[in-house]
């Protein structure tokens, strides 16, 4: 898919088909992750893929604005180490990824992530060392259904020229 | 181009040749950075577009590479609208640089600089007081094809089911 368009129709899915993601599909958007900028090259990220049932039922239950993460089939948890700048490079990967997976005609959502109380309660659930950081859960699937288009600022709202 | 050759081409370039930045690109560019994704939907962003050479001048004292940009796209956040600011300009800095090598110029990722020097930055800019300005794209042309830094491999990087396991 064209870059732009890719950049452009991407949109939060809350909503997922059954249907499977294959592994080849899953490593292209974890191989974006990993791609993304990041300060002084320091790529402090670690990606945890999880398809299995029972875990993504308790990342569902522990994110309060997660429940879908038990129904999509794949649930990226996107883990930085503590470096200064870890939460600008763990969402540039993040958004990389949801790119990535709308390139591929997949639809996925990113469900916080930093500053939620049940960040460390994922971190060791899934095993990680307990300094980690939490940036993001990304569930990805295949969309039931549309699309959501929720409305967005328009360009002319938010562009300003020379000056603020 | 397509969004897979952006995701492995875009890099870091710090040094520009001059180079005429269309209102259409850097229109395309900012709508990238719009249409990533905000925390609650809050869109707490809004973007200044740079094309004035004494304003890239001004703003050189942030970083040199600002100097030699025919343009550059700043991101502005308001906290009040939302605690997530920091991840949403994030992720529009990401779609942005995306969007800028798709078109064909190069750019970096300014921010640690940017932030020690953010209230003259911001005085350079007209921006309010009560909003922040954590990053600024500049936009040139690359003078020489520049690969991207060397990533840690994929299996250096990923897990399957918990931290730590193949």
């Amino acid at each position: 898919m064209d870059a732009i368009e890719a950049l452009r129709t991407r949109r939060s899915c809350r909503s997922y088909a059954g249907t499977e993601v294959d592994r080849e599909a899953i490593e292209t958007i974890v191989d974006a992750g990993r791609l993304a900028a990041t300060a002084r090259n320091v790529q402090p990220w670690e990606f945890v893929v999880v398809t299995d049932e029972a875990t993504r039922r308790d990342l569902a239950e522990l994110a309060d604005h997660g429940p879908f993460i038990a129904d999509a089939p794949v649930a990226i948890v996107v883990l930085a180490k503590h470096t200064k700048y870890y939460l600008e490079d763990g969402s540039a990967a993040t958004e990389n990824m949801l790119v990535a997976a709308r390139a591929l005609g997949l639809a996925s959502c990113w469900v916080a992530g930093d500053k939620k109380p049940y960040g460390p309660d994922v971190v060791h659930r899934i095993g990680a060392p307990e300094e980690m950081k939490l940036v993001a859960m990304v569930a990805v699937g295949h969309a039931e259904g549309e699309l959501p288009n929720p409305s967005k600022r328009p360009l002319e709202e938010v562009l300003h020229w020379e000056r603020y | 181009m397509d969004l897979f050759d952006a995701i492995h081409g875009r890099a870091s370039v710090r040094e520009y040749e001059p180079v005429e930045v269309s209102e259409d690109d850097l229109k395309r560019i900012i709508d990238a950075g719009r249409c990533a994704p905000s925390g609650g939907n809050r869109q707490p962003l809004e973007f200044i577009c740079i094309k004035d050479p004494q304003t890239l001048q001004a703003l050189e004292k942030v970083q040199a590479s600002l100097g030699s940009a025919s343009a550059a796209v700043a991101i502005v956040a308001d906290p009040g609208v939302s605690r997530w600011w920091l991840e949403d300009a994030s992720a529009a800095a990401e779609n942005m640089l995306l969007a800028i090598h798709a078109l064909g110029y190069a750019s970096v990722w300014i921010e640690g600089t940017l932030l020690k020097e953010e209230e003259f930055a911001k005085g350079q800019l007209c921006i309010p007081a009560e909003k922040r300005f954590p990053i600024v794209l500049p936009i040139g042309k690359a003078a020489q094809g520049t690969p991207q830094a060397d990533k840690r491999p994929l299996d250096e990087v990923m897990w399957r089911e918990r931290y730590n396991q193949k």
